[in-house]
C-alpha cells in the first residue's frame, strides 16, 4: 500500500459530522450514477492532464478460500501490459475486505484506462497459463504473508479483531481445487458492478466518466455448492526473534487517528525494533494496534516464551505513556502530523484517489477522508485521553509469533 | 509590491553592500519573477529567479530551491561538506517546520544543490519564510550538525563502494579526467564526513546557500503575489551568475577491474547546444525502452537511463549491467542507437506510439507539486525556458526528437568488471 502514512495504513476513523469544508485533495467529491456499472465518485481539479481511477468492490472468500485472491490476479493478467501503451501505471490487490483494481495515466486515454478496468474485473477467460500464474501467484502472495513474522502477526491480529482472514486462512490455499466453475461463481456473486465503486481524480466531463462506467456486462451464474476447497499447507514463519502486537478495540473517529500517532511516537523513540502503531478501521469497525519485535539479549535464543511478555508488557506500555503525554500541544501536535501526512499521501492524483477510495471503503461509502481532514482540526486533548484512557482499561487482543 | 532597499532583509543587505548599490537601487523586486501561465513570460530585463505556478486544486504548496554549489566545490578531504550544511540547515529548522506542519529536504548535486518544502496551504507562507531563512542565513549549532552527520554518513554507507556507484565514478571520470572535482560523489563519502570539522560546515553553508546564487520555483494553491513577496526579500535584480564549463569529449574510457560476475558499463553522451529539454528527455525515454531487458536481448541484465543538468550543458548516461560476454556488443549498441536516432527522424507512427507513452510516463513523473516545483527550478537554473509540461511534449515533432539526439556528442565509456571484461575495453 505505497503512499499512506504508518499511522492511517489500515483505514482511519469514524467521521464526525464535517462541519468544514473538506480538505481540498479530498473534494468536492461528485457522485455521478451510471447505468449498469459501478458507483463513481469524482473529485475534479488536476494541474496536468493526468486521471488516477481506483476501483473497488468487497470480497470475502467465504467457503471458496483463496478464490478472491485468484480473482484479483487474474485481473492484473486480464490488465496485462495495456497500461504501458499510454505511459499509464496499473495495479491489482487483495486488501482486507476489498479487491483494488488502480490505473493512472493521461487524461486523454481515459477511455483506455476504463477499459483495462472493466477487463480486471471482468468475467475471466480462464485460459489454462493465465490461471496456472494467478494461482502461483495467490500461493506466493499468502506463503508470503505467513512467513514473514510481522505480516503474518497483523494477518492474525486482523482475524482476531475483525474476523476477517483476508485469504490466508487456513493457509497456503489449495488452489487445484479452485477450478474454473468454482471460480466463476465465487467472480458472478461478488463482482458484480452494482458492488464496485470507483474513484475518478482529474479533470474529465461527467457524460464521458458516465458513458465509460455505464452498461458494463455481468453474466449470472448459477451458485452450486461445491465439495468443501481443502486447507493448503501453513508455512511456518521465518522467526529470528518474536515478534507480538495488542489490539484494542475503539471507536472509529479522529481521536482515535490523533491517539494512535501518539501512540506511534512512543513506540519508536523506545528502542523496539519495528515498533509501530496504527488505528486499523474496516466496515465501520476500528482497532488500535501496536506491533514491534524484540531482538538481542532481551530474549533467551532458546525460549521465546522469556522475552514475549515483557514485548507485551512493552506494547502495552506504549499506550499507558501516550495518555501520559496527551497534553493539549501534544494532541494538536499530532494532528496535525496526521493531516499533514493525509496531504502528503494524496498529493497527486493516484495518491488522492487512493485515499479518498479507502476512507470510503473503510467507512462503508458514507464517510470521506475530507471530512476525517476537518474533523481532525476538531480533536481535543479530553477525547484523545479518555480514547487512551478506556483503551488501558482494555484486556488488548494479543498475538505473538515466536521462534 | 515594489520595496525599497532600506526594508530587505538581513542577507540581502548584504548582498547590496558588496559593491552593487546601483544594481540594488534599481531593484527590479517582482520583475525577476515570472507567473504561472509562463508562456516565456519573462519580459524583465534579467532572467527569472522566481517562476511561481498556482495550482488551486494542489492540496500542498511546494518551494523548491536551487543553489549553485555541490560536492565538486568540496576539497577531496572534505568531501560531504556542501551536504552536511544542506543537512545541517534543514536540521535546524525542522522544530518550526513540524509546527507548521510542512516537511523539507536537500538533494545532493555535484555543481548545485537543492532543497525541497512541501507545507499545507494555510501555513505555507510562514513555513517558506522559515526555510529560506534557514537556508540563505544558516546558523546551524552543533546538534544540528551532528544530525546531520548522522544521517549522511547512513545513506552514504549504503551507496558508496558497490558496482553501481563505481561504474558511475568511472564514467565520469572518462566524461571529466581522473581527478576532476565533478567526478567526487555528489554526497560525499563516509570516510571524510566524519572529519569535516563544524567551523567548516557553517563556512560552507554561509559561503554557498546564498540568495544571489539561487533559483525558486513555487507550486500549489498559492497567490503569485505572495510568493513574490517572499523571494523580494533575498533575490536582487541580477542575474544568476553562470558557471558554464565547456566539454571537449573524448571518447575516452576508463576502466576499473572487480571481482564481479556481470560487466557494468557506463555511456555518458554530452549533449551540445540548445536543445528542448522535453525533447532531450524522450531521446532518454528512447534509450531506456531500447535497454529494457527482454528475451529478445540476451547478455542485457539491467539499465538505466539518466540526465544531469548543469548550466552550459547537459550529459545523458546509459548505464548497463550485462554478461561479461556482451559488454562490448551492448556498448556499440547503444551508441548506435543514439546514431540511429540522430540520422533520420522517427516514422511517424512509431513517433505517434513512443510519443504517447514519453508523454504518459512523463505526466506521471510530474504528478506531484514539488517534481513541479523542481522542474521549474532546474529550468530557472539552466536557462532553460520555463513550459507547461504537457504542452511541451505535445509540441515534440520527430524532427525535434532527431535535432536532440544529434546534439549528443561521441561518448565516454566506463567499464566495471573482471579482468577479460576491462581488457576488451581499451583505455
Amino acid at each position: 500500500m505505497p503512499g499512506i502514512p504508518a499511522a492511517l495504513v489500515a483505514g482511519l476513523a469514524a467521521l464526525v459530522a464535517a462541519a468544514e469544508p473538506a480538505g481540498r485533495p479530498f473534494g468536492p467529491l461528485t457522485r455521478i450514477d451510471t447505468q449498469g456499472g459501478p458507483t463513481v465518485w469524482v473529485r475534479h481539479g488536476a494541474a496536468l492532464p493526468l486521471v488516477a481511477i481506483r476501483l473497488s468492490l468487497p470480497v470475502q472468500d467465504g467457503p471458496v478460500p483463496g478464490a478472491t485472491r485468484v480473482l484479483v490476479e487474474l485481473g492484473r493478467e486480464a490488465m496485462g501490459d495495456g497500461a504501458a501503451v499510454f505511459g499509464g501505471r496499473a495495479s491489482a490487490e487483495r486488501v482486507p475486505g476489498f479487491a483494488v483494481f488502480s490505473v493512472v495515466g493521461p487524461a486523454r486515454s481515459f477511455d483506455a484506462m476504463v477499459a483495462l478496468l472493466r477487463r480486471a474485473v471482468g468475467e475471466p477467460s480462464f485460459d489454462a497459463d493465465a490461471l496456472a500464474r494467478a494461482r502461483a501467484a495467490a500461493q506466493r502472495a499468502v506463503a508470503s504473508m505467513l512467513e514473514r513474522p510481522e505480516t503474518r502477526t497483523r494477518a492474525l491480529l486482523r482475524q482476531r479483531m475483525f474476523g476477517d482472514s483476508a485469504g490466508i486462512e487456513p493457509g497456503i490455499p489449495a488452489v487445484d481445487s479452485l477450478t474454473p466453475d468454482r471460480l466463476r461463481q465465487v467472480w458472478s456473486a461478488q463482482f458484480q458492478p452494482s458492488r464496485m465503486r470507483a474513484i475518478v481524480v482529474g479533470d474529465l466531463p461527467a457524460p464521458v466518466i458516465r458513458a465509460a462506467f455505464s452498461h458494463w456486462p455481468h453474466r449470472s451464474v448459477p451458485q452450486t455448492a461445491g465439495p468443501p476447497v481443502g486447507a493448503g499447507p501453513r508455512p511456518h514463519p521465518q522467526v529470528m526473534f518474536p515478534w507480538a502486537g495488542v489490539a484494542y478495540r475503539v471507536p472509529a473517529s479522529a481521536a482515535a487517528a490523533v491517539a494512535a500517532e501518539l501512540v506511534r511516537l512512543r513506540a519508536e523513540r523506545s528502542g523496539l525494533h519495528d515498533g509501530a502503531a496504527e488505528l486499523w478501521w474496516q466496515a465501520g469497525e476500528a482497532a488500535l494496534v501496536v506491533l514491534g519485535s524484540t531482538r538481542g539479549d532481551t530474549v533467551r535464543a532458546d525460549s521465546a516464551a522469556a522475552g514475549t511478555p515483557r514485548l507485551r508488557a512493552d506494547l502495552e506500555t506504549f499506550v499507558a505513556d501516550a495518555l501520559a503525554a496527551a497534553t493539549p500541544g501534544a494532541v494538536d501536535a499530532a494532528a496535525r502530523a496526521v493531516r499533514v501526512d493525509l496531504l502528503l499521501a494524496a498529493r497527486s492524483p493516484a495518491g488522492a484517489a487512493e485515499v479518498i477510495g479507502r476512507f470510503m471503503d473503510a467507512s462503508g461509502g458514507g464517510a470521506g477522508a475530507g471530512e476525517l481532514f476537518a474533523a481532525l482540526e476538531q480533536v481535543r486533548a479530553d477525547d484523545v485521553r479518555a480514547l487512551l484512557r478506556a483503551a488501558t482499561r482494555q484486556h488488548p487482543a494479543f498475538v505473538e509469533v515466536a521462534p | 509590491m515594489r520595496r525599497r532597499i532600506g526594508r530587505a532583509g538581513g542577507v540581502r543587505a548584504a548582498w547590496c553592500a558588496v559593491g552593487r548599490a546601483a544594481r540594488c537601487a534599481g531593484w527590479l523586486g517582482p520583475a525577476a519573477a515570472v507567473m504561472a501561465a509562463f508562456p516565456g513570460a519573462a519580459s524583465a530585463q534579467v532572467p527569472p529567479r522566481l517562476a511561481a505556478t498556482p495550482e488551486p486544486e494542489a492540496g500542498m504548496v511546494a518551494v523548491a530551491l536551487r543553489i549553485a554549489g555541490g560536492s565538486a566545490d568540496d576539497d577531496a578531504a572534505q568531501s560531504g561538506r556542501t551536504q552536511l550544511a544542506a543537512l545541517a540547515a534543514l536540521a535546524a529548522l525542522q522544530p518550526a517546520l513540524d509546527s507548521l506542519g510542512a516537511r523539507a529536504h536537500a538533494e545532493c548535486g555535484r555543481t548545485a544543490t537543492g532543497f525541497t518544502l512541501l507545507a499545507p496551504p494555510g501555513t505555507w507562507e510562514a513555513a517558506a519564510r522559515r526555510f529560506t531563512a534557514a537556508i540563505f542565513a544558516a546558523a546551524p549549532d552543533s546538534g544540528d550538525m551532528a544530525r546531520a552527520r548522522r544521517q549522511l554518513e547512513a545513506s552514504t554507507e549504503l551507496e558508496n563502494g558497490n558496482p553501481t556507484w563505481q561504474v558511475r565514478l568511472v564514467t565520469r571520470q572518462a566524461l571529466y579526467g581522473v581527478d576532476d572535482p565533478w567526478t567526487r560523489p555528489r554526497c560525499g563519502v563516509p570516510e571524510t564526513i566524519g572529519q569535516v570539522p563544524d567551523t567548516a560546515i557553517v563556512s560552507r553553508a554561509r559561503a554557498a546557500f546564498r540568495p544571489d546564487r539561487a533559483v525558486a520555483a513555487v507550486n500549489g494553491p498559492i497567490d503569485v503575489q505572495q510568493a513574490e513577496r517572499i523571494f523580494d526579500e533575498w533575490f536582487g535584480p541580477t542575474p544568476l551568475p553562470v558557471a558554464a564549463r565547456p566539454l571537449s569529449p573524448d571518447s575516452s574510457v576508463r576502466v576499473a577491474e572487480r571481482n564481479t560476475v556481470t560487466a557494468w558499463l557506463g555511456l555518458a553522451f554530452p549533449v551540445r547546444g540548445d536543445v528542448d529539454p522535453e525533447a532531450l528527455r524522450m531521446v532518454a525515454f528512447l534509450l531506456d525502452d531500447a535497454t529494457r531487458p527482454g528475451p529478445d536481448r540476451p547478455g542485457l541484465l539491467g539499465a538505466s537511463v539518466e540526465i544531469e543538468r548543469h548550466q552550459g550543458h547537459a550529459v545523458v548516461f546509459v548505464y548497463l549491467i550485462t554478461e561479461p560476454d556482451a559488454a562490448q556488443v551492448w556498448s556499440k549498441r547503444v551508441a548506435e542507437l543514439v546514431h540511429r536516432y540522430a540520422a533520420s527522424p522517427l516514422p511517424d507512427a512509431g513517433f505517434r506510439a513512443r510519443l504517447r507513452r514519453f508523454r504518459g510516463i512523463r505526466l506521471r513523473q510530474l504528478a506531484t507539486p514539488d517534481a513541479r516545483a523542481r522542474r521549474n527550478a532546474e529550468a530557472l537554473f539552466s536557462g532553460l525556458p520555463l513550459t507547461h509540461a504537457a504542452r511541451a511534449i505535445d509540441a515534440l515533432t520527430p524532427a525535434a526528437v532527431q535535432h536532440a539526439a544529434a546534439a549528443l556528442g561521441p561518448p565516454a565509456r566506463g567499464v566495471v568488471g573482471p579482468a577479460r571484461v576491462v581488457n576488451a575495453f581499451p583505455g
